[in-house]
């Protein structure tokens, strides 16, 4: 890594830190294109290394909001779709693992924007695992089905549960 | 999870390791800033910035390929 891409991973690593404590989302969406695009070869398993003492310091803040049967449920879902991811990344070409990656990101992003509110039940939230652990494996990105699920249950909610998911 | 699971397939190597431990001081001043403004802001703004902001360089990931 040349410093001036060091400093602009850097810089995005920051930015997504604050937006992700801030929101319970972002870190990944805001860090996976730029990885992406100045080095492939840090996607998806360094950005996941970072999320961890992220999302540890989160979990500890937020530990009173957190919603343990819908957290339960998710991770359920979520062993299931990580093996899923897993065959992707082992199976996929890197150029194709890249346009993966810019498909996922902008498919999340538009989802999470146009989502009609709604309660998520237990089927939600196990599809809701399935499809982070297929992603987040495979891309890095997770958090957008998690975020569909609960942005209408407050953002303590989503924080907590998001980092909560992520920590273990 | 899912980082252990990449382990235990061999997909994770040291310099995985040590750019993400160069990363984690921009992590952690990033980290320390939230806790200052996560009380005050709803969510919603910074939450459109960030969608916003995913679906630009998702396009500019999808061109460049």
């Amino acid at each position: 890594l040349s410093l001036t891409v060091f400093a602009l991973i850097a810089t995005a690593v920051m930015v997504a830190g604050f937006v992700q404590g801030t929101t319970g989302v972002g870190f990944a969406l805001i860090v996976a294109p730029i990885l992406a695009l100045l080095a492939p070869d840090l996607v998806p398993v360094s950005l996941l290394m970072l999320m961890i003492p992220l999302n540890v310091y989160v979990a500890w803040r937020e530990w009173k909001a957190l919603d343990h049967s819908g957290a339960t449920w998710i991770t359920v879902g979520r062993f299931l779709g990580t093996l899923g991811g897993l065959w992707l990344l082992t199976t996929l070409a890197p150029s194709l693992l890249n346009i993966l990656i810019g498909a996922v990101t902008i498919l999340a992003a538009v989802a999470t924007l146009v989502a009609p509110s709604f309660t998520p039940n237990r089927q939600v939230f196990v599809a809701a695992g399935v499809i982070t652990g297929v992603t987040e494996t495979a891309t890095g990105i997770g958090g957008p089905p998690l975020a569909l699920v609960y942005q209408h249950q407050g953002a303590a909610k989503l924080r907590s549960l998001s980092a909560f998911w992520w920590a273990n | 999870m899912s980082p252990a699971v990449l382990a235990a397939a061999g997909r994770v190597s040291a310099s995985h390791f040590g750019a993400a431990l160069m990363l984690v001081p921009a992590l952690v001043a990033g980290a320390v800033v939230s806790r200052l403004t996560h009380d005050r802001v709803g969510g919603r703004p910074l939450r459109v910035f960030v969608l916003l902001f995913a679906i630009v360089s998702g396009a500019v990931l999808l061109v460049r390929n």
